[in-house]
This record gives structure tokens, sequence and C-alpha cells, in this order.
């Protein structure tokens, strides 16, 4: 059977959406955290 | 009352404790069979339009109405509608939230302590002489108590390990609620993470384990779960598959989500750490659930065998046919023990979520200690779970499964999302969505939330209860000898379910009588 080109695509195309919102929420969380830590030592 | 409640330590911990809720036993074993059978890399379109426009939105709404309920200090649904709905029957309501969390806890822990339980006997290497299906089913029932076998001839092991996993989820749960779960959550998380990236890592490496089978291998098991069917498409159970698993996958509907958004404070942001607990809930689903299990039976049983493995069930596939695999590989002991472990951590990390509704509902409206609610609530479940051990084989379990665990948890969504965008009304509740956000949600996720997700919900409550509860509830397909135990099971729930109104309508005299002196 193997992995058919429509196959790869699902596969990369549902891993990239959830790969980059993983990241980005997770960043955006760290960033934020980061920011309030400044805010607070300041 | 408000200015008492405990707080979340740090919010990577509450993040991390929202998505060990969400992260369960079905984000491994669930949605591989789930996509496997409707219709491979094509199911993942409906998957994730039910992600959008079902999960993402009730994620928010149930954060949001977590965080207004613990504002007024109200852990749990009954409190929270109260404040939502000035309406006396409102708290009511409530009862089904803590209803659904207290009866998946009663069974829950018991499937918990098997994944225990089998990873002690992948390191002490006690099933590795059952290298069949048959030998492995019957480890299995033996260990369950349902049929005598070499290793088991009783369910006291199997009791054992219930009592073990009861008595460490109460040990967590008793030291509140950021010593007891957010530790739990920093330490099960990372580590459900490590192990399941090892899982994925080895059976990427294992290419074709039998050279006499050369169409075995990994690549042909991603392509059982990725290869597209668009002709599934067309059909409505599809769709409906695909809805149910987000919503099963994101722990929706069970009160549990809003117990945790509870201890939030009124300006912290619930847009960003909705969003962000739903993806790391779909990583380990998607990325990491789909790229074990499954690829690894094609690879050891070729694609008809792991069909039939798939069409028997979730448990067939993480307690059979993983467990033969490990006797197959070097180092079977090692991830045996490893992916018994995840789906510990994995059950773990939902099951204490589980009891915090009810816990939190003693303490905020009855004013118990922790400690004391605890222990109530411990006691009470370990009561409960005796009948669930004891007649298991009469579909004891199954019946709790099917009324609180699937479709329980859409009726409390309903009942939730009409409350809230509905009866406290849709612009009000976009205000407190958006309080203190970190990210701007679009402005149409405010229509989604008022129009499509009841909508979503409504046909997926008519047609569950024209395909599963109608049959359920008249026992069709039940064999005689067992309808007493489905009747039993039936009565705890009922019990259950009436305890609570009588409990909230006590609370509510008790907080009349503390308001007029």
């Amino acid at each position: 059977m193997g992995m058919t080109i429509g196959g790869w695509i699902f596969l990369i195309v549902g891993w990239g959406i959830i790969g980059v919102l993983t990241i980005y929420s997770f960043s955006k969380v760290l960033r934020v955290e980061a920011k309030k830590r400044d805010r607070e030592n300041n | 009352m408000a200015a008492q409640r405990e707080r979340w330590g740090t919010r990577i911990g509450l993040i991390l404790a929202v998505a060990g809720n969400a992260i369960g036993l079905g984000n491994f074993l669930r949605f591989p069979v789930q996509a496997a059978q409707n219709g491979g890399g094509a199911f993942m379109i409906p998957y994730f339009t039910a992600f959008l426009l079902l999960g993402i939105p009730l994620m928010w709404l149930e954060w949001s109405i977590g965080r207004y309920g613990g504002k007024y200090g109200h852990g749990s649904a009954p409190g929270m509608f109260d404040v939502l709905w000035k309406n006396k029957v409102a708290k009511y309501f409530g009862a089904v939230g803590l209803w659904v969390s207290m009866v998946i806890m009663i069974y829950y822990c018991f499937i918990e302590s098997w994944t225990l339980g089998f990873s002690a006997f992948s390191a002490a290497r006690l099933y590795f002489d059952e290298t069949t299906f048959a030998a492995m089913r019957n480890f299995l029932q033996s260990y369950q108590g349902l049929v005598p076998g070499d290793h088991f001839t009783n369910v006291i092991p199997a009791y054992l390990f219930m009592i073990a996993t009861l008595g460490l989820n109460f040990w967590i749960l008793g030291r509140g609620l950021s010593k007891g779960i957010e530790t739990l959550a920093k330490i099960a998380m990372p580590a459900l993470f490590l192990f399941a990236i090892i899982l994925v890592i080895r059976v990427f490496t294992l290419g074709t384990p039998d050279a006499s089978h050369p169409d075995w291998n990994v690549e042909n098991g991603l392509a059982f779960i990725w290869n597209p069917d668009f002709s599934k498409l067309s059909n409505a159970r599809v769709w409906l598959a695909a809805a149910g698993q987000i919503f099963f996958t994101l722990s929706l509907g069970m009160g549990t989500i809003q117990a945790y958004a509870s201890y939030l404070k009124e300006k912290d942001d619930i847009a960003l750490s909705g969003l962000t607990t739903s993806a790391t809930n779909e990583f380990a689903e998607v990325v990491l659930g789909g790229s074990i299990a499954i690829p690894v039976a094609v690879a050891f049983f070729g694609l008809e065998q792991t069909k039939d493995i798939a069409a028997g069930g979730s448990f067939n596939l993480g307690f059979v046919s993983m467990p033969v695999i490990f006797t197959k590989i070097p180092g079977g002991e090692i991830f045996g023990t490893m992916w018994f472990l995840l789906l510990f951590f994995a059950g773990i990390t939902s099951s204490v979520a589980m009891a915090q509704p009810v816990i939190a509902f003693l303490k905020d409206e009855f004013g118990i200690p922790h400690k004391k609610a605890t222990m109530i609530i411990a006691a009470g479940t370990f009561i409960c779970t005796q009948p669930v051990v004891f007649f298991l084989g009469h579909g004891f379990l199954d019946e709790m499964d099917f009324w609180a665990g699937t479709f329980g948890l859409a009726v409390f969504a309903m009942i939730e999302t009409i409350i809230f965008m509905w009866i406290f009304g849709a612009d009000r509740a976009w205000e407190e969505i958006n309080k203190g956000a970190d990210i701007k949600i679009p402005t149409v996720y405010k229509f989604i939330l008022k129009y499509v997700t009841p909508l979503y919900l409504l046909i997926i409550m008519i047609t569950w209860t024209y395909q599963d509860a109608l049959p359920t509830l008249l026992m069709r397909d039940v064999p005689p000898e067992n309808v007493p135990y489905i009747w039993g099971s039936r009565a705890l729930m009922i019990l259950l379910m009436l305890a609570f109104f009588v409990m909230i309508g006590k609370a509510w005299k008790r907080h009349e009588r503390q308001q007029l002196s």
C-alpha cells in the first residue's frame, strides 16, 4: 500500500497546523509571563 | 468566601494541569482507531472542523464559566449556574456536572489501575510468555477476574492495584491545588511527553520487523491512518465520529475545566490559556497518539489483522496487541513499562480532575475543610467502585460509561452553553471570555458560540439518542443474565443523581440561613 501523496499531504499539514499552534501558544504564554515578571521586578 | 480560595502556583502549572485533564487514554488508544476507521487522512477534515467550531469555543466557554463562578466562591457547576442564571432551578441543572464527573471517576480509576498493574507486569516480564492474541487476552481477562488463568486465579491483584490507584489519587488531591494537582501535572506531563516521544522514535525505527512480510511496516501503518478516503466524507457518521472524538479528547462537558478555572483571578487570561491547553492535547493526540499503537500493530501483524484489532476496540489495542508486541522486541520490558506508565500518567492527571468538582462542591457550599472533603469523596468513590470491579463482566461499567461518559457529556455541554450564551447573554458572555485576554479572539466566535456550537451539540445529542441511547435504554443486545446488573448500575447512577439534588437543596438552605444571620 504505502503512503500516497495525499497521505503525506494530510500528515504534514495536520502535524504542521498542530505543531505551529502548540509552539505559537506556548511561546506566547512564556513571553507574556516573562513580561509580567519584568514589570513586577521593575 | 472568594478571597479565601486557593490559587494556582504558576500559569504553566495551570496549563499543564488542564492539558493533563484533557490528555487521557483516548488520545493514545481511541483517536488512531477512529481515524483509521473513518476515512484516514480525510478524517482530519471533519476533525479539524469540529475542533474549530465545537472544541475551541466550548473550551473558552468552560474556562469562562469557571473563572466567573470562582469570583463568587463557587468551584462547581451548581454554584456557577446559580450566579449565571438568577433562577431557583439553575443550581439543580448543575447537578449534572457533579454527577458526570463523579460517575466517570468511579469507573475510570479502575481502568487507570490496569495501566499501573500492566506497567509493573511489563517491568517484571510477567506476560512475556503470552505471545499470541488469545493467550494475552486470557492474561488480561484473568487479571480482571473474568476467567481463571495461569497467572491470576481471582480479581484480588486487580483489586489491590485499584486500591493503590485510588489511594494515590486522593493522596494527591488531599495535598491541595498547588502542592497536589499542580505538582503532579509538572511531573507527569513532561514524563508523559518524554515516554511518548521515545516510543514514537522506537516505532519509526522499526522498519520491517518480519522480512517474510515486506508490506508489514511502519509506513503502511501510517498510511492506514493518513491515506485519505474522500468517499467517507459524504457519510454523516464520519462527521459525528469526529465531533465525538473532539468532545471526548478535550474532556468537555464534565465540569472539570470549570472547577480548575474557578481558582483563577478575575482578570487572569483564559483565551490564550484555553487555546494552549487545546493545542497541547491535540499534539499529544494527533502527532504522538497517531504514531504509536496503530503503526506498530501494522508493522507486526499486517494491515488485515490490524483492522480486526482496531474493530475490537481501544482496550484490545492497548492491553492485548501492544503487550504481544512488547514480547517480540528487544528491551520489550522497558518499552512496555514506558507505554503503560504513559497511559497511567495520562489517566491519573485526568482522574484527579474528575474528583475536583465534587470536592470543591463540599468545600464551597458546605464549608467542609479540604482534607475532610477529600476523605468523604475518597470513601464514596471506594464504595461505589466495588460493583464496577466485581460485576465488570456483566456490563456494569459499560452502562456507566455510556450514560455518564458519553451521553452525559453532551447533555451537560448543551445545558452550560444555553445558560451561558442564551440566558446569561451572548454580549455579557463574550465580554467575560475576553476579559484579561492575552490574545484577540476573532469576533466570529461570538456567532459560533451562540449559534453554531449549540447546533452542533443538538445534532450530536439527537443522533446519539436515536442511534445509541434508545437501544441502550431498552437493553437491546444485553444478554438476559446481565439485565439485573445493568439495572444495578442504573440504580447506582440514579441514587447518585438524587443525592446531588438533595445536597444542593441543603447547601442553598444553608446559604439562606447564613445570609439571614
